[in-house]
């Protein structure tokens, strides 16, 4: 008569363990049919179709971007969020973001403290070409669902990685005439941000992605989630 | 130091005079088993063990993370969900530590008889509450490795797991080695304190004490 307690045990672990993936499971089915469909009412203008792959309109629908890759590379689906940071940067790693939104693609680095660069540029098949300020630039490759490329911000060049992100994940703007800040929200929930308040760069305040607008210097100042290609145009 | 290994008791006691300081028990085998014998009792669950961390570990790093999972209600970000359910967890881990001293008999003279229960289901609750945490790291987010602190987070994920697992196993052998419930307890113990100081304590220090 040995002790069952400890199976019972695992036993409970590995039920839970089941319960909470088959939630995850059912739940992700839905977002991601709800992605599929709105890669299909979206014919994608400029999603550009694998190279090689018959431009013709309404072609396989098998091709839609949106369709889930088997790993390797893949082409960017119509709409993603990428977050992740820099390695290698002596100064304490950087938050890279990168929001992608048919074949348009804007970008934010920040450290949390003074350093920040929005980048926008274009996301062509499964390769990443944004440009800054300066000779700030960023490029990337999509493979396996993860971005992987370098960023070059004032001279300095790093290595980043970045992994999809659901909202709130996401990069996030605010500006006005004499505010300018951004924020990135990762798929943990952690945010880095920086605001520029008339040319001094310091840590952002806490951002609630759900309120639509933060106090930046005494003043209420609305803030836009980026979706990709439209950074620039915050404030403007 | 059982972790959330808390039956490691209970399988003792009830066979010897469910004496508290029968975690002992190791001894009492020494009626007839052999050398061989007490190594033996150890390979299955180790080699299981072992399994369950290398495919937690596997699967972490082949999944391709979705970078988002089921969350609970009422806290401030999934970030935050984590970091207190990780620490319920070691609140537990560390009772599992003091009641294993207790039925060792290092830390009090006489061990109370409600320890073995104590040791047992603080151990149950403890990796409970780690286990969805466990499911949003390894669904959303994998094993990962840009940063030490990351690195060795996934690390020892896997290595709780599998002491645990192993534990667990152990528990329901006869003759087992002296040392090896306070060995695989430690090991689990390590890994869960490892756990939360690369995240929750990661989290609070970096961005606030809060829900």
């Amino acid at each position: 008569m040995r002790t069952r307690g400890p199976i019972l045990t695992l036993l409970a672990v590995v039920v839970l363990a089941l319960v909470l993936l088959a939630v995850n499971l059912t739940t992700a089915k839905d977002s991601s049919s709800q992605a599929a469909a709105n890669a299909a009412a979206t014919p994608a203008p400029g999603a550009a179709p694998a190279p090689g792959a018959a431009p013709a309109p309404g072609s396989a629908p098998g091709q839609t971007p949106g369709a889930p890759q088997a790993g390797g590379t893949s082409t960017f689906p119509p709409q993603a969020t990428y977050t992740g940071k820099t390695s290698g940067r002596k100064a304490g790693e950087a938050t890279v973001a990168v929001a992608v939104h048919n074949g348009k693609a804007s970008a934010y680095l920040c450290d949390g403290k003074k350093l920040e660069s929005w980048l926008e540029g274009k996301a062509e098949g499964s390769s990443l070409k944004l440009t800054g300020k300066g000779g700030n630039k960023l490029t990337g490759t999509l493979e396996s669902k993860t971005v992987t490329g370098t960023v070059t911000i004032d001279g300095a060049t790093w290595p980043f990685s970045a992994s999809p992100g659901k909202a709130p994940a996401g990069l996030y703007r605010a500006r006005t005439a004499n505010v300018d800040a951004g924020w990135i929200i990762r798929q943990d929930g952690t945010q880095t941000g920086v605001q520029n308040i008339g040319g001094q760069a310091s840590e952002a305040p806490e951002l609630d992605p759900s309120a639509g607008s933060a106090v930046l210097g005494g003043t209420t100042v609305p803030v836009k989630m980026i979706e990709g290609g439209d950074a620039t145009a915050v404030g403007r | 130091m059982s972790p959330d290994m808390d039956p490691p008791t209970s399988p003792m006691p009830p066979r010897h005079t469910g004496s508290v300081q029968e975690p002992e028990m190791p001894a009492a085998p020494s009626p007839a088993p052999s050398p061989q014998a007490v190594s033996n009792s150890l390979v299955v669950p180790v080699l299981i063990g072992a399994a369950v961390a290398v495919a937690l570990g596997v699967y972490g790093r082949l999944h391709e993370p979705t970078g988002f999972a089921v969350n609970l209600a009422g806290f401030s970000s999934t970030g935050y969900v984590k970091a207190w359910l990780a620490t319920i967890a070691t609140l537990f881990g560390i009772v599992q530590l003091l009641s294993s001293l207790v039925m060792y008999g290092r830390l009090l003279a006489a061990a109370p008889p409600w320890i073995d229960s104590l040791h047992r289901w603080s151990g149950r609750l403890a990796v409970l509450a780690s286990v969805p945490v466990a499911m949003h790291c390894l669904y959303a987010l994998g094993f990962q490795a840009y940063s030490a602190r990351v690195l060795v987070h996934s690390l020892a994920g896997c290595l709780f797991y599998g002491a645990f697992t192993t534990k667990m196993l152990c528990l329901t052998r006869p003759n087992l080695p002296r040392g090896a419930l306070p060995v695989l307890g430690g090991l689990a113990f390590t890994g869960l304190v490892v756990l939360w100081l690369t995240s929750s304590l990661w989290l609070f220090s970096t961005k606030g004490l809060k829900f």
